[in-house]
């Protein structure tokens, strides 16, 4: 079994190779046939890819306990959703699963029939092969994934209790493959560049995969923001760790890419751009595996040191090198047709985003890699609190959301002053009038009323310009409001998944805003029918019960909340024992509703006299209550509705 | 003209702003993480200071309710320890022989500590 796996990578390797050579003597010598055969062995890769991928799902649902990697992720006592995660739980399966990605894209890439951009294919071919050879090298060489005992296990040790979650089944296998997709818009930069074929042809080849990457890219982020908050227990969402950056940054370089090659694609600016935003982005992916995989950096995600820590370092340096000298080289075919007209033209805004999107992710990026240069420069070891990050990121993250209204008002080329003026004032009026109702109610924070002051702006934005388009074309065409606004969207279907888009992230602004500005925490000792208030809730102990539930013992606490005097329901926090683990694993309760979340953890318990001589017990409770959470769940949910109509293939591409 | 310069003047001020707020906030952010060893030699001068160190977990943890009691050692002289006192949840990952962080300040002899940071998570590694 684990030979055929293991075999199957090596093969793979081959055809890479082959398909590598092949690529580039059928394309100087201008023989259709030898890219023929080079596009069949990348077709042959992918299938050796999945054949390995394949067999060693088979054994980790078949308990081969042989293979070492099945007997350190898995055992008896798992159902099959996890048994199939344990695929991305450890450094050498999620390395598999990525390579296997890129493979299937591979094939993808040369299985499309396409009317632009075909000349590039054999190029970007070569470097999506090249690239996948590197995994496979790290698989056959560094970190194999069927290595055996040389004993047979009689069980496993099992996923670690805190990785049982659904966020386990989604969180890990969508970024993986966001990151392995960023490899074709990349490829076909640099098969731009080394063919000098730089007109739009490569953006057109290369927009719906930069959609798809920057969807699973923000859709895994999101999912682990989630997974965080509702297993982890300390309330929070994001904590600015090195390896939440890792995921971000690319991100946000791929939110600036899929907007500056609109305005490429356009108007014939940004060549140099957005050909480095799409580098720098495929760099930042394997960055951030690169950092889960050394020891240079402390973080919650790390693996540990593993061997193929320099492997990534080579690559990091050899495509950075590579990808530098290229643009250097090619820099006279970079210059834009057009200059970026006035500034106060959706590109000049447009281009504006993009510079700042770029300097935070850069200000993220230093953050995040400061206290590994502080400690090889001066040997001092420093770290960057999370007040780093919240007090530069944000006022540029608002910045970002602030223009992304703004953007939708302005017109292409120039729009006049009048038209401006008339389309922001009844925006703002409306922002306003929000402000207006949330100081009555109470609001005195001003730095959430600036946030939702543009929070309100760009909604209402977003909503008038709608609403105009409709206007326009039911006046023109003579049909009703919803018949115009179907035809419209069906007509342009990219820009209404972008507005939704656009709308997702004003309710995540609203979320973050409302759980980190005003979250209150307070942590307590009770006695059964005990109690704590925070805010307007009260908690009551009602009852602590341990009940084993092989192979697991749980420790659930009854709780009853009362709002006011009314009772609203039960919680039921509980810590889990795991036997073949030495660590617990806390189970928050989290109540939601739209306007907060009350969470609560259950942070200790023991057995305690009482003065009486009686035994009774007593809880540690943690209490928090986060407003407005819910909606950056929801918001991201419309983010990946909106995301996908955005991307969703026409009737004719 | 007057209109690029406008612009141009308008653009640095926005930069220098912008510099001066990522200069400050990177100065205030900007936390010393500490050995044991290294904290202790220090101990005069970072009193009032939150700082971080990092050590590993020794066997005299003691929790007590919500307050959680225990050493660090330092990692390469086990000999050189130092006592944490914390209140709250406890990270999962939280056991004795871990390596951990915690943040806080060093004063009168005890590290009051307001986070744990449980390093080199065994979280994907699995138990030797």
């Amino acid at each position: 079994m684990a030979e055929i796996g293991y075999i199957s990578l090596v093969l793979a390797f081959v055809a890479c190779l082959y398909s590598i050579a092949a690529y580039i003597f059928g394309s100087r010598t201008n023989r259709p046939g030898v890219i023929g055969s080079a596009n069949k062995s990348v077709l042959a890769a992918a299938v050796l890819f999945t054949i390995s991928a394949v067999t060693l799902l088979i054994a980790l649902i078949n308990h081969q306990f042989q293979i070492e990697y099945v007997a350190s992720y898995t055992s008896t006592y798992m159902t099959l959703p996890y048994l199939i995660s344990a695929l991305w739980a450890g450094s050498a399966g999620s390395l598999l699963f990525w390579g296997w990605i890129i493979s299937l894209s591979a094939a993808v890439v040369v299985l499309r029939k396409r009317k632009q951009g075909w000349k590039l294919v054999p190029y970007a071919s070569m470097i999506v092969m090249a690239v996948q050879a590197f995994f496979l090298l790290l698989l056959i060489v560094a970190q194999n994934p069927f290595h055996k005992l040389d004993f047979l296990p009689a069980e496993g040790i099992g996923l670690n209790p805190l990785l049982e979650n659904p966020g386990m089944i989604f969180h890990p296998p969508v970024l993986l493959a966001g990151f392995a997709v960023f490899t074709v818009p990349f490829a076909f930069a640099i098969a731009a560049l080394i063919t000098r074929s730089l007109n739009s042809d490569w953006l057109a080849a290369v927009k719906r995969w930069a959609l798809l990457g920057w969807l699973l890219l923000g859709a895994g982020n999101l999912i682990g923001a989630w997974w965080a908050y509702a297993e982890l227990g300390w309330g929070g969402y994001w904590s600015w760790d090195p390896v939440e950056n890792a995921g971000l940054m690319p991100w946000l370089l791929a939110t600036a890419f899929v907007h500056s090659i609109i305005i490429q694609r356009r108007k014939g600016v940004l060549k140099l751009w957005s050909m480095t935003l799409i580098i720098l982005t495929f760099l930042l992916t394997i960055f951030g595996t690169f950092i889960t995989r050394s020891d240079i950096l402390s973080s919650v995600h790390t693996f540990g040191k593993t061997a193929v820590g320099p492997f990534l370092l080579a690559f990091l340096i050899v495509a950075f090198v590579g990808s530098l000298a290229l643009l250097i080289y090619r820099r006279k075919d970079l210059k834009d047709d057009a200059e970026i007209g006035s500034f106060f033209s959706r590109e000049g805004a447009f281009m504006l985003n993009n510079i700042l999107l770029f300097i935070v992710t850069f200000v993220i990026f230093w953050g995040t890699i400061f206290p590994t240069i502080s400690e090889l420069v001066s040997g001092t070891s420093i770290s960057i609190a999370a007040s780093y990050f919240n007090q530069v990121a944000t006022p540029f993250l608002l910045a970002i959301v602030l223009l992304s209204g703004i953007c939708v008002l302005i017109t292409w080329r120039r729009i006049s002053a009048k038209m401006l003026k008339r389309n922001i004032l009844w925006s703002v009026v409306a922002a306003l009038v929000v402000i207006i109702v949330l100081v009555a109610f109470g609001v005195r924070h001003w730095y959430a009323l600036l946030i939702y002051f543009i929070c309100a702006f760009v909604i209402s934005a977003l909503f008038s310009q709608w609403f105009r388009e409709v206007m326009v074309l039911s006046r023109a065409k003579a049909i009703n409001w919803f018949k115009a606004c179907w035809g419209l969207f069906v007509a342009n279907r990219s820009r209404y998944g972008g507005f939704m888009v656009h709308i997702a992230i004003i309710l995540m602004a609203i979320g973050v805003t409302g759980s980190s500005l005003f979250d209150v925490e307070k942590e307590a000792e009770l006695l059964p029918g005990g109690s704590i208030t925070i805010n307007d809730y009260t908690i009551t102990l009602d009852s602590l019960i341990p009940e084993p539930d092989e192979p697991r013992m749980i420790v659930t606490a009854e709780l009853d909340i009362y709002r006011g005097d009314t009772f609203i329901g039960h919680m039921f926090p509980q810590v889990i024992f795991h036997n073949n683990f030495e660590q617990p694993v806390s189970e928050v309760a989290i109540r939601s509703t739209l306007t907060e979340d009350l969470y609560i953890q259950l942070a200790s318990w023991e057995v305690v006299t009482l003065s009486d001589g009686s035994e009774t017990i007593r809880a540690g409770l943690v209490a928090l209550v986060n407003p407005l959470v819910i909606w950056i769940w929801i918001g991201g949910g419309l983010f990946l509705f909106g995301g996908l109509i955005a991307f969703w293939p026409g009737r004719r591409e | 003209m007057l209109k690029k310069k406008k612009y141009l003047i308008g653009g640095l001020i926005l930069i220098a702003a912008l510099i001066f707020l990522g200069y400050f906030s990177f100065m205030g952010g900007l936390t010393y993480y500490y050995e044991v060893g290294e904290l202790l030699d220090e101990a005069n001068s970072i009193t009032g200071q939150t700082v971080r160190a990092s050590g590993n977990v020794a066997d005299d943890v003691v929790k007590d309710g919500l307050e959680l009691r225990f050493t660090i050692l330092d990692m390469s002289d086990s000999e050189t320890s130092l006592p944490v006192v914390y209140s709250g949840a406890v990270p999962d990952t939280f056991k004795v022989g871990n390596q951990v962080v915690v943040e806080g300040e060093y004063t009168g002899g005890v590290f009051e500590a307001e986070a744990i940071i449980v390093k080199c998570g065994s979280k994907f590694i699995p138990e030797e």
